[in-house]
């Protein structure tokens, strides 16, 4: 079957190429241009995987990514973005995302990873060591697993498969019937696990 | 300047009196001038500040020493004009474009007022009238002339201030205009990408593709450099080898020539440290040009990881020695002047300092000094 994506980006000419381009990959793409757009089309239709802007008119790339938790909340999300860091990136990292790439980093990456998202598949990083969050969301994303941090509220819309804590987490008694894995295993052990946790749902 | 000497004595009370009791201090005491010049250089070379500023210094302190001589017969002579004012100015602004701190220059100084005064007490008689009225104008015209002093230093951290709300201006122009770019160049990259996906045999066609996606990710690199360089990347902290790292850095550069320790570590991101050791590199290369040699010299000095890269080229520009690790100043005609701004943001961020100097080959030594040590 077709994967379905949506796209959202204000930026027709780059929206324009990035659908095209997975559309020659064999995807069916829509095309959203603002967040009112896209929500329409999350409310819809269900998409395997969502690839956002952070700076557009109206609702930005975060809020959308509140706004569409509410909706669908086990949609992989990948924030494609001009600008690399800001407060707005912080918080969208708390609510899930797949990926973040820099608009210029070039579309292959985003063409496999897009490839491998799954649907559902969250786990919860109960840290504030951000770097190790990184380095776990880069292997996870290869996974296709989406990762919530954060070390105070549980993002309110994240509905994890696992927990991953560095330490005695109180997140960890919020979900007691999920698997909690601790953040200082490698992260290539961190990820088999869960890949098998995550292919023995689906299936 | 003159303004404010005339303001000054005004206020110490120098008047065409002092000027006479000045002029009547008998002509031995100029003999003395050299003897007090040593004793000076003396005591700003005894601690290391001082040391590290004259160093930096174009001139020799033999130069120093005749312009201090000349100085002190001045103060004595006069004529206390507008020349006599300009001179003075343009002595402290040489003290500061070599960063002698204030407090040395303060201490110096006042080691020349006092043997001065002993010098001219000797010849005039001591605990003589004349003695003691030519102490008091001395006294006066020291005080102005160390007034005029500081206020070379003042005139520099007002401008420096300047320069620095210019750049917070600049920064955050820069960093709107360095996202918004990245817009249109990811519309370029992702058609560039389409147009290489469609098969062509076309050799000029594949080569401009080819040649357009390189210059894009030129035009990307300056991008994240300016950015790198107007944010704080948090530091990704870990135990590293530096030695291994610069080994690392280096291992396409061949004509550098490396002189390391097998191992020495130092607390730090490695990423960025890189950064710090390709800049430099690049531009030592730069300036040696390829007749000449570039060199990088690293060892444990007291606890710190200390980095030579010294360069045969034609040494540090002395027009923008003072403001050389600020962004923007280059004086490579391709650069963008944003290479020793990085470097100097990274290494002061690992609790390190970074220098310029005269290096051994001819050309520029940079320092870097890091905290960190044995591995």
């Amino acid at each position: 079957m077709k994967r379905r994506y949506l796209l959202v980006d204000d930026n027709h000419a780059f929206a324009e190429n990035v659908a095209e381009i997975l559309s020659d990959a064999g995807a069916e793409v829509t095309c959203a241009a603002d967040g009112e757009g896209a929500l329409e089309a999350v409310s819809k239709s269900r998409f395997d995987a969502m690839v956002t802007d952070m700076k557009m008119p109206g609702v930005s790339g975060s809020e959308l990514l509140r706004r569409v938790r509410e909706r669908d909340p086990g949609l992989p999300v990948v924030l494609v973005s001009a600008y690399t860091r800001n407060e707005q990136l912080a918080e969208a990292r708390q609510l899930g995302l797949l990926a973040f790439f820099a608009k210029t980093s070039g579309p292959a990456e985003l063409l496999a990873l897009l490839s491998h998202a799954r649907r559902d598949a969250m786990v919860l990083a109960a840290t504030e060591d951000e770097a190790r969050v990184e380095q776990v969301r880069e292997t996870l994303s290869r996974l296709g697993i989406t990762v919530c941090s954060g070390s105070g509220e549980v993002p309110p819309i994240c509905k994890p498969r696992a927990i991953l804590a560095d330490g005695e987490s109180r997140w960890a008694s919020l979900f007691p019937s999920v698997p909690v894995f601790s953040l200082r295993d490698p992260v290539e052990t961190i990820g088999t696990r869960l890949d098998s946790l995550c292919a023995a749902s689906a299936a | 300047m003159f303004e404010l000497f005339r303001e000054l004595q005004r206020y110490v009370n120098f008047t065409e009196k002092d000027e006479v009791v000045l002029r009547g201090i008998p002509e031995e005491v100029h003999q003395h001038f050299p003897e007090i010049a040593e004793l000076f250089y003396a005591r700003v070379l005894e601690f290391e500040p001082g040391r590290a500023a004259l160093a930096r210094g174009e001139k020799h302190v033999g130069q120093l020493k005749g312009t201090l001589v000349r100085w002190m017969k001045e103060l004595i002579t006069g004529p206390w004009d507008e020349t006599y004012v300009e001179r003075r100015a343009r002595i402290g602004r040489v003290h500061v474009q070599i960063a002698l701190p204030q407090h040395y220059m303060v201490s110096a100084m006042n080691l020349v007022r006092v043997h001065l005064r002993d010098r001219v007490c000797r010849a005039l008689g001591p605990g003589t009238d004349a003695c003691s009225e030519a102490e008091t104008s001395l006294e006066k015209i020291c005080d102005i002339d160390l007034a005029l002093m500081l206020h070379t230093y003042r005139e520099d951290l007002e401008s420096s201030q300047v320069r620095a709300e210019r750049l917070a201006t600049f920064g955050q122009l820069v960093g709107s205009i360095g996202h918004e770019l990245r817009n249109p160049l990811g519309v370029i990259e992702t058609s560039l990408f389409v147009l290489k996906g469609r098969a062509t045999e076309d050799e000029k066609t594949k080569r401009h593709l080819d040649r357009i996606g390189q210059q894009v990710a030129l035009a990307n690199d300056i991008i994240t450099q300016l950015l790198s360089l107007i944010r704080d990347r948090p530091l990704d902290r870990g135990r590293i080898d530096f030695a291994a790292l610069i080994r690392d850095a280096m291992s396409e550069s061949p004509k550098v020539s490396l002189k390391l320790p097998p191992t020495l570590g130092v607390q730090g991101d490695a990423t960025q440290l890189r950064q710090v050791i390709v800049n430099l590199t690049q531009n030592a290369v730069w300036f040696a040009t390829d007749r000449g040699t570039v060199e990088l010299t690293l060892r444990e000095e007291e606890g710190h990881a200390v980095l030579w890269v010294d360069d045969s080229g034609p040494g540090i520009d002395p027009t923008v020695r003072n403001r050389l690790f600020e962004p923007l100043v280059t004086t490579r005609p391709a650069g963008i002047g944003l290479g020793l701004a990085l470097v100097k943001r990274i290494v002061e961020r690992h609790g390190g300092t970074v220098s310029a100097g005269r290096s051994p080959l001819g050309g520029a030594r940079f320092e870097v000094r890091l905290p960190g040590g044995a591995p």
